[in-house]
């Protein structure tokens, strides 16, 4: 039977990333198990009542235990999980029972697509328009440029978002420091609450931007370098081509390796713009996760893990997809290794 | 590509996803959704995450339904910590007689829906919580039974082998009332339900769980508040203007705030500069330094030193039934070689009056129970020579490297001082008292751990020293049950199960016999002697070391929106943050700030 080679290149790097998601999943279920304290533990802190005594703490806590299932072997607990979550079921909250990890995530993740998917692909975009600009004109442009692009991308996400909220919430009071929006507002299609909304994503927004801009501008105006020496730049110059449409090709060669590092570096910007969230106590899943993992909530830990996991994965895919078809030596190798 | 449209695709794709977001976020019934900041209290540090559920028969239901507030359901009476009353709410008066204690209740008192409250709730809520394992069934232990005499009156019947007036009067100043008729229909839709399912009758613990998870999110309460809103960041409360006891006990007028906010902040520091720009009125966070915020508007009780009204001790507990914990003699060492001090003005900020030995307050209500010559003669202070002394004449010894020997020659072991991590004025009086301790050449050691993994050594008694507050309120039954956290043995266990007081498991029959004894007392010369007594006994013990005097609630406010707040110059409620027990009356007191 013949597979066209794209479909066999998608196929392989398909089965690939379902590999890596089973061994996610495993992972998933097993990290959270591995502290020194189970979830019930957490919830019998908070006991404390006139009259309360050890054996009655003891009752309460093997209720706890079997209502949530640990008191189940491991792997019962495992193929229970993995059947479930293949149905889409990720459970009960344990910390937040009775609520379902499915609502817990479906209230905070629209937060976190909205804050990272324009901060990641702007922030792409635009870092690497400037680094192939600046590339391309030196100069002083490029000599402001350059060390304020290191600066943002040696700065880890965190320690900008404090320092934003320093500068901007605390020394001159012109955004809030924290949270998705004003405490005397309930979330509504109300223009007060989505300029509200908008006043409060400034900050978190601005903390992943910047650094992703400056990460991208170097590596795209390293790139863009290399680029300026070849050839066909010398030739479209001496043709008298315009500046923009010099750029253009410029941007479109380099643009694959940047591609590639986008997709390899997905997985730690993810990561870092959740620690983001939590500095702002913005009310994303970055928020849920950090709750979670403070309560020890296995079903939400493992919810929030495997929704990051999912997401980091398909993007990669996507990404892979995508070089296969803007890089035609891909689709050659591939036919070649067809033949 | 365009780059116009891409900007413009990407814009509206957060947009979009952040209504979606909105529409998603917080499923509570909110017809308003906005509240005016100059009719708003901004409460804050009594509910740390998104809330869960509103129903008080769960183990974490969210503010304000746990923990003794009277703003939707209330309780009998209210606790005052500065006069040491309980004062009346639901209850009209109380009154004891040998194992009998009857309590009026007010003939005013309604449900928001306008129905009486009446003996019939007060006693369903009981045998709700006798029926049931809710975190209040333990009430059960000081009670046998309870009668209804009449619409308005009932008589609850301490029990004769666990006679407490004391633990009786906690116990009718914390229980929320619940209203029968809501929670009566709820079981019995539990129950059918069930029924239903399974085919046979379900046992308690299943009704139970059923009902655990109804959200109770729009109750029907009996206090001047009703629960307007929710979100996974606010609780809205909104005033119920016609609150039976507006008439009936505050004098006809209306609590001031038309709404109650609380704010969930992720951390103390969020708290802090809530407060301190004027975005959060009422507090109870630790805000190190307090007195550099006044200059924003923010007060305290006192407006100096100590700041807070003290009535908890945090202690530090050892692990009584090992070496070396197990000698008096290394106890007392360890006692007196901690820089109380240091502690008070370094990790405290000097929120804390001058520790006084033993472990009764020497001020307010405790203060007649304070024996200043006990002190004096069986008291320990800050003084590292005489600790030396102390373990030289019990037969310790210095090894070269100057860490202590035990008297069979032995080397003692590196002891850990625990505390959970992240609680930065524990850490820091931690790190003092360790410092003292191996000046004297103890071999001690900070291990700050997280919050479950200490609760669970500290239960377990896997553990050598470590950081407490054995009673961490104040209640009626203070300084008893102070003394019978640490110095009861009555639900004792061995080392590896589950303890849930005395967790240093201190065992001294004459101590029981005592902390049983005392609420037994009727004359109060008799139980002014036998505190005086069990803090002797405490004192020449040591079953734990007090470290610091702490406030119950770090009440601090901000009065950028309102004013008239409770302090010490106008103590017209005690420092209880506006709503927790008898402190709820400051919500009818307090003003805009604009209209003073």
């Amino acid at each position: 039977m013949f597979i066209s080679p794209a479909f066999r290149y998608i196929l392989r790097r398909g089965g690939w990333y379902l590999l890596t998601l089973f061994v996610a999943i495993a992972l998933n279920f097993a990290l959270p198990r591995l502290g020194p304290t189970n979830p019930v533990d957490t919830i019998m802190t908070r006991l404390d009542s006139p009259g309360m005594d050890s054996q009655e703490y003891m009752r309460l806590y093997e209720k706890y235990m079997r209502d949530f299932n640990l008191d189940k072997s491991l792997p019962v607990q495992f193929f229970t999980y993995l059947g479930k979550s293949l149905q889409g079921d990720l459970g009960v909250s344990f910390t937040r029972h009775p609520q379902k990890v499915n609502d817990i995530l479906a209230s905070g993740l629209p937060w976190t697509l909205a804050l990272q998917i324009p901060a990641l692909l702007l922030g792409w975009l635009v870092g690497n328009l400037l680094g192939a600009y600046a590339a391309y004109r030196r100069g002083i442009f490029d000599k402001g440029f350059y060390p304020v692009s290191l600066f943002f991308s040696s700065i880890p996400y965190f320690c900008f978002a404090i320092l934003l909220v320093y500068v901007f919430a605390i020394h001159f009071p012109l955004l809030p420091a924290f949270g998705g929006y004003a405490g005397n507002l309930l979330p509504d299609f109300s223009f007060t609450f989505l300029a509200s909304a908008a006043q409060h994503y400034i900050l978190p927004f601005l903390s992943l931007f910047l650094i992703l801009v400056g990460g991208q501008a170097i590596g795209m105006r390293s790139m863009s370098i290399y680029e300026l020496g070849t050839d066909y730049v010398k030739y479209a110059k001496m043709m008298g081509l315009g500046e923009g449409r010099i750029v253009q090709y410029i941007f479109r060669n380099a643009m694959l390796p940047q591609l590639t590092g986008l997709a390899l570096s997905l997985g730690a910007m993810v990561g870092g713009a959740l620690i983001t969230e939590i500095v702002f106590s913005y009310p994303g899943l970055g928020m849920v996760m950090f709750n979670a993992i403070r309560e020890n909530d296995y079903p939400v830990i493992q919810g929030c893990a495997l929704l990051v996991t999912v997401g980091v994965l398909a993007a990669n895919f996507l990404v892979d997809i995508l070089i296969g078809i803007l890089d035609p030596r891909i689709g050659a190798s591939q036919q070649a290794g067809g033949a | 590509m365009k780059q116009g449209h891409f900007l413009f695709s990407m814009v509206s794709l957060g947009l979009a996803l952040l209504l979606l977001g909105c529409g998603r976020d917080g499923d509570g019934p909110p017809e308003l959704k906005e509240f005016p900041r100059e009719k708003t209290l901004y409460v804050g540090g009594f509910q740390w995450g998104p809330p869960i559920t509103f129903s008080p028969l769960h183990i974490t239901p969210a503010w304000p339904i746990t923990g003794n507030m009277n703003l939707i359901y209330e309780s009998l009476f209210g606790y005052n910590q500065l006069s040491g009353n309980i004062e009346p709410i639901i209850g009209l008066n109380h009154a004891l007689q040998g194992r009998k204690l009857t309590v009026e209740l007010n003939p005013a008192a309604r449900w928001h829906n306008g129905d009486s409250l009446t003996a019939d709730d007060v006693y369903y809520t009981f045998d709700l919580h006798r029926r049931y394992h809710t975190t209040f069934h333990g009430h059960w232990n000081f009670l046998s039974d309870i009668q209804v005499e009449g619409r308005h009156r009932l008589v609850f019947t301490l029990k004769e082998e666990n006679y407490n007036p004391y633990m009786m009067l906690d116990i009718i100043s914390v229980t929320p009332i619940l209203p029968k008729k809501i929670f009566a229909e709820l079981e019995r839709q539990a129950s059918e339900e069930l029924h239903g399912k399974s085919g046979k009758a379900p046992s308690d613990d299943e009704v139970f769980s059923r009902l655990q998870e109804h959200k109770n999110d729009k109750p029907i309460g009996s206090g001047p508040y009703t629960l307007q809103a929710y979100s996974n960041q606010t609780i809205v409360l909104s005033r119920v203007d016609d609150y039976w006891g507006n008439e009936a006990i505050r004098g006809g007028k209306l609590p001031a705030p038309t709404y109650i906010i609380h704010s969930t902040y992720t951390s103390n520091d969020k708290f802090s500069l809530a407060l301190q720009q004027g975005n959060l009125d009422i507090s109870q966070n630790f805000i190190p330094q307090v007195w550099t915020k006044f200059r924003h508007q923010v007060g305290t009780w006192y407006d100096k030193e100590p700041y807070y009204v003290p009535a908890i001790i945090p202690s530090l507990l050892m692990a009584l039934t090992k070496a070396p914990f197990n000698d008096p003699a290394f106890r007392r060492a360890s006692a007196h070689a901690i820089n109380y001090d240091q502690i008070k003005r370094l990790a405290m900020y000097d929120y804390t009056p001058v520790l006084q030995p033993g472990y009764i307050l020497p001020f307010g209500k405790e203060q007649v129970y304070f024996n200043a010559q006990d002190t004096e003669k069986h008291g320990v202070n800050y003084n590292p020579e005489k600790a030396r002394e102390i373990l030289s004449q019990a037969g310790y010894t210095w090894g070269a490297d100057g860490l202590l020997i035990d008297p069979s020659g032995t080397k003692i072991r590196t002891l850990y001082a625990s505390c959970p991590s992240g609680w930065n004025d524990w850490e820091s009086t931690l790190r003092i008292a360790v410092a003292g301790m191996r000046s004297v050449g103890i071999d001690v050691r900070e291990k700050f751990v997280e919050y479950p993994v200490w609760d669970r050594d500290l239960k377990t008694g896997n553990f050598d020293f470590t950081m407490r507050t054995p009673h961490a309120e104040t209640s009626p039954s203070v300084p008893w049950i102070r003394f019978d956290k640490v110095m009861s043995s009555k639900q004792w266990r061995p080392v590896g199960e589950i303890m849930y007081e005395n967790e240093g498991r201190y065992k001294n029959p004459s101590a029981d016999s005592l902390l049983q004894a005392i609420p037994k007392l009727t004359d109060p010369e008799a139980v002014k002697e036998a505190f005086f007594a069990i803090n002797r006994m405490f004192m020449q013990d040591l079953p734990v070391i007090p470290l610091m005097y702490r406030p119950w609630h770090l009440y601090q406010f901000s009065q950028k929106q309102w004013t008239n707040f409770p302090t010490e110059q106008n103590p017209h409620a005690p420092p209880q943050c506006l709503f927790v027990g008898a402190g709820i009356k400051a919500l009818w007191e307090i003003r805009p700030a604009d209209r003073k």
